[in-house]
């Protein structure tokens, strides 16, 4: 299966950048006159109409401006570029790009002679500067910063911790992580992907913090991607996970700056891609899909209770389903009698099957979380009176199903949101999975399907780190922050297996509080 | 790259094979089952063959969202055998019957004094069936009259009515609460013999009432012990755990009503020259609940007598049921249990005629402290005019 998946990838590979390779392999640079160069680069862009090429003369000398419409920002082209020009204007000086680079207001200036990386800078939004008479050009930055403003992100809601969230600039988004580790240990690796997109990957880790290996393994895995485009993390989240085919996410997805950071702390190391809010932190383990970032903010209390009910609601979420259908139709004798009748006269007259009428009612559940998601807001009742109304009163009144299955269903439905968002779509399918086992073979298929989703989840791992660590292999010592979340005061120690430096705190003191009597 | 298809064939030829067993042969839906909750058991009239008779609910089908309505019925029938007996059902139910939530199991008088064995073996070798039903015998009457009789008042089911009204021993003390299980256990025990409730039928609005001890020899009705016989029997096996004593009090000569808040009886036996002794000791904690004259109690003299009358009362009850076991020759009690385990020597001697000639010359030498708590929330009663 894997064999075949791979061979299929490199003749795809092949194929799409056979053209692409032996271009780019000599070299071209530019020329000595002006208007040869701007033939050069109009060419190479094949004249597109959003290429915007200004002529000016500083001084007597030719000189031009080649950037894009809106993907630079023009008021920048005016304010760095031509006023400084213009207004430096001196007879006695020899005009060079030298000089010139002295002269523009712009943040980040660079010479460049090759062609292919002007043409590259052009696409990022930058300005080239062509001056009579240079084989070289200047680079500016004049990219047009506008993107949506920071805001909550809708699938990571808070209660107490900050509000902020990430936005499509990569920039922005390393600047929110930097704003809250304000320490030089602070690591940033840039790297372009996508050879069609050529979109920024920044690589993020505290020197010190983060063990060198994951590092390395993150470097590694992503050299290795071969892509035309990268439009979202996503598509080189698929490339650097573990475990491919598992139903369960080895990468984390963020969209808070504040988890980002957290992490980093703990020795993760966080991969942001331009254009997208959700940023990955490499190794994910199995607990991180019940840490939320209000658990660190609010006192321990609050954090464990709410831990542990997210941790039953996923026991709820998987098994439900398919532990009802397997009592009631296996081992019925395990309910209480009054119980039992309760179950039994629900169920009087429903023409079909337990397993066929809690399939059903899952799929509707699905279809009305599908639709519900992406119908247009305005009518975006319907959903819910179609949905809670028609559907789950009509059927009962009906007799089509059961009342205790639409119990079930709800329950499902409720807890598989009190877990991590990224889970969802497998909770659908290991709950298809259990509900088969109990079908089947009831109680004890349920207890095979359990083994072995024990067993896999015990055999995959997350950039060198066992997914289930820290309760198999189990450490003890990073219970504190598993099942329970204890004060912070008591966790001196960082993730075993996660860090190079293990010490979070070097003291760890009590508070106590003393108010002297007067 | 051709061995990879071949694979996923195989598993997905696996996956179908397991889709089609659903329905395999312990599935069954709950429609399909006909849930028993309560059993009778009487031998047929000819007296060769098993009457056994169900009680199983009938739902009416769920409409709106009015959960079903629930009704009793009722179904007999006769074979040979109890499981032959289990199966003649199929031929008229078009359910078949679900046997894990039976409450209890009524046995006639007369199936009860020819052998109970054939239930118990029953019950405690299917895998289906479980020992936790209450075990109810039938007083001069047919079970399956109780079970038809019965129109439930609190209950729509019958059987669950009867359970409930074992479940409330605790605040009568009156009758046992011995379940199959614990049935099977005294049968096969040595020194202690098997003991079942008491269920007669009653007049006036009441269908029937749970009352008494039947008691065993072996797998049969040896005996009946009465209300107070019963008491003192739970007393003597430390089975009170509520209740109440009427006591004499004679000094006064004034009547009163002590609630049992806890009991407790440690069993102790002493042999003295081939004379054995029963010794228990029995702590009992009461409150006064009722009195029918007014009297003081709060003087320690008072509250001396009045613990000296309710002890003497306590001793009658555990006198009447112990001369009434050994009457009947049956040590329901478990004295002979007790011997073998603490003194396996002498058990020996005494196993092969325990029951006909140790057990009825044991005597009795109880140790009873009672302490009066409370006197509910009045301390000097009113005095009358």
């Amino acid at each position: 299966m894997k064999k075949l998946m791979k061979q299929l990838k490199k003749a795809a590979y092949k194929k799409m950048f056979s053209s692409q390779q032996e271009t780019t392999k000599k070299e071209i640079t530019l020329e000595v006159s002006l208007a040869q160069n701007r033939h050069l680069i109009k060419n190479a862009l094949g004249n597109s109409s959003d290429i915007i090429i200004r002529n000016l003369t500083v001084n007597g000398v030719q000189c031009s401006l080649v950037y894009i419409a809106d993907l630079a920002d023009e008021n920048k082209v005016q304010e760095y570029i031509v006023e400084p020009l213009i207004k430096n204007f001196n007879d006695k000086e020899h005009i060079s790009l030298n000089w010139l680079s002295n002269k523009v207001a712009s943040p980040k200036v660079r010479f460049e002679e090759r062609l292919d990386e002007i043409l590259q800078s052009i696409n990022a939004g930058q300005t080239v500067l062509l001056l009579e008479g240079e084989t070289a050009a200047l680079i500016l930055e004049t990219l047009d910063e506008q993107y949506r403003s920071v805001t909550m992100p809708p699938t990571e809601l808070v209660v107490r911790g900050p509000h902020e969230g990430f936005i499509e600039s990569i920039n922005k988004n390393v600047g929110m992580v930097r704003k809250r580790l304000k320490t030089p240990n602070f690591r940033v690796i840039d790297k372009q992907l996508g050879l069609y997109t050529n979109t920024s990957i920044n690589i993020c880790y505290i020197d010190g913090i983060a063990k060198d290996e994951v590092v390395e393994e993150v470097k590694k895995r992503l050299d290795q991607i071969e892509l035309d485009g990268v439009l979202e993390s996503g598509y080189i989240e698929e490339f650097i996970e573990d475990a491919p085919f598992s139903p369960f996410p080895t990468i984390g997805i963020t969209q808070k700056p504040d988890v980002v950071a957290a992490k980093l702390l703990e020795g993760r190391v966080a991969i942001f891609c331009d254009g997208t809010p959700a940023i990955m932190t490499v190794p994910f383990l199995f607990i991180e899909n019940f840490q939320t970032a209000d658990d660190y903010y609010n006192r321990p209390y609050f954090s464990s209770i709410f831990r542990l009910i997210r941790l039953i609601s996923i026991f709820i979420s998987f098994m439900l389903p398919s532990l009802y259908v397997a009592i009631v139709n296996y081992h019925p004798d395990f309910l209480p009698t009054d119980f039992l009748m309760t179950i039994a006269s629900a169920s009087q007259g429903v023409p079909f099957p337990k397993v066929i009428e809690v399939l059903f009612m899952g799929l509707i559940f699905e279809i009305l979380r599908e639709a519900g998601l992406r119908i247009p807001t305005p009518i975006g009742q319907t959903v819910s009176i179609v949905g809670a109304l028609v559907l789950g009163e009509a059927a009962v009144g009906a007799g089509l199903v059961g009342q205790p299955v639409i119990i079930v269903t709800a329950l499902v439905a409720i807890s598989s949101f009190a877990v991590n968002f990224s889970l969802t779509a497998t909770l659908i399918l290991m709950r298809l999975v259990f509900l088969m086992g109990g079908a089947v073979l009831g109680l004890f298929g349920v207890n095979v399907v359990f083994l072995a989703l024990i067993i896999h989840l015990a055999s995959i791992r997350s950039f060198g780190v066992n997914f289930l660590s820290p309760l198999a292999p189990m450490a003890v010592s990073s219970w504190k922050d598993t099942f329970l979340r204890l004060p912070w005061w008591l966790m001196g120690t960082r993730p075993t297996r996660l860090s190079e430096n293990p010490v979070r705190q070097k003291k760890i003191k009590q508070p106590k509080q003393v108010i002297a009597d007067d | 790259m051709i061995k990879q298809p071949k694979i996923i064939t195989i598993l997905l030829i696996i996956f179908i094979l397991l889709l089609i067993p659903i329905g395999c042969w312990d599935n069954k839906e709950l429609e399909e089952r006909a849930i028993v909750l309560g059993v009778a058991v009487d031998s047929s009239k000819t007296g060769d063959e098993i009457l056994l008779t169900v009680e199983l609910p009938k739902f009416e089908a769920a409409g709106g969202n009015q959960a079903g309505q629930v009704e009793p019925v009722i179904m007999s029938n006769a074979g040979p055998a109890i499981f032959n007996t289990i199966r003649n059902f199929t031929f008229s139910l078009g359910k078949k019957l679900f046997w894990g939530n039976v409450a209890v199991v009524i046995v006639s008088q007369d199936f009860a004094s020819k052998s109970i064995y054939p239930l118990i073996d029953f019950f405690a070798r299917d895998p289906e069936l479980r020992l936790s039903p209450f075990l109810v015998v039938a007083k001069d009457n047919n079970a399956n009259n109780i079970l038809k009789g019965i129109k439930g008042q609190t209950e729509t089911m019958a059987s669950q009515q009867i359970l409930g009204t074992i479940k409330s021993q605790k605040e009568t003390g009156e009758f046992a609460t011995d379940n199959l299980h614990d049935f099977f256990e005294k049968l096969q025990a040595p020194g202690i013999q098997p003991v079942a409730s008491v269920i007669e039928q009653a007049g006036g609005d009441k269908s029937y009432v749970v009352k008494g001890v039947a008691v065993f020899r072996e797998d049969r009705v040896a005996g009946w012990l009465e209300m107070k016989e019963a008491k003192g029997y739970n007393w003597l096996t430390d089975n009170i755990k509520g209740g109440l004593i009427k006591v004499d009090y004679e000094q006064e000569k004034a009547v009163l009503v002590m609630e049992i808040v806890r009991s407790s009886t440690k069993p102790e036996i002493q042999i003295v020259n081939e004379q054995i002794i029963f010794k228990p000791t029995i702590k009992v904690v009461v409150n006064i609940a009722e009195m029918d004259r007014a009297i003081d109690i709060t003087s320690q003299k008072s509250r001396e007598n009045l613990k000296k009358a309710t002890e003497g009362e306590i001793r009658e009850y555990l006198e009447g049921a112990l001369s009434k076991l050994q009457d009947i020759k049956s040590d329901a009690i478990g004295i002979g249990e007790y011997i073998y385990r603490n003194n396996p020597a002498y058990w020996k001697t005494v196993e092969a005629d325990w029951d006909a000639e140790y057990f009825p010359l044991v005597k009795l030498e109880p140790d009873i402290n009672v302490s009066i708590r409370h006197s509910g929330l009045m301390l000097k009663p009113t005095r009358l005019r």
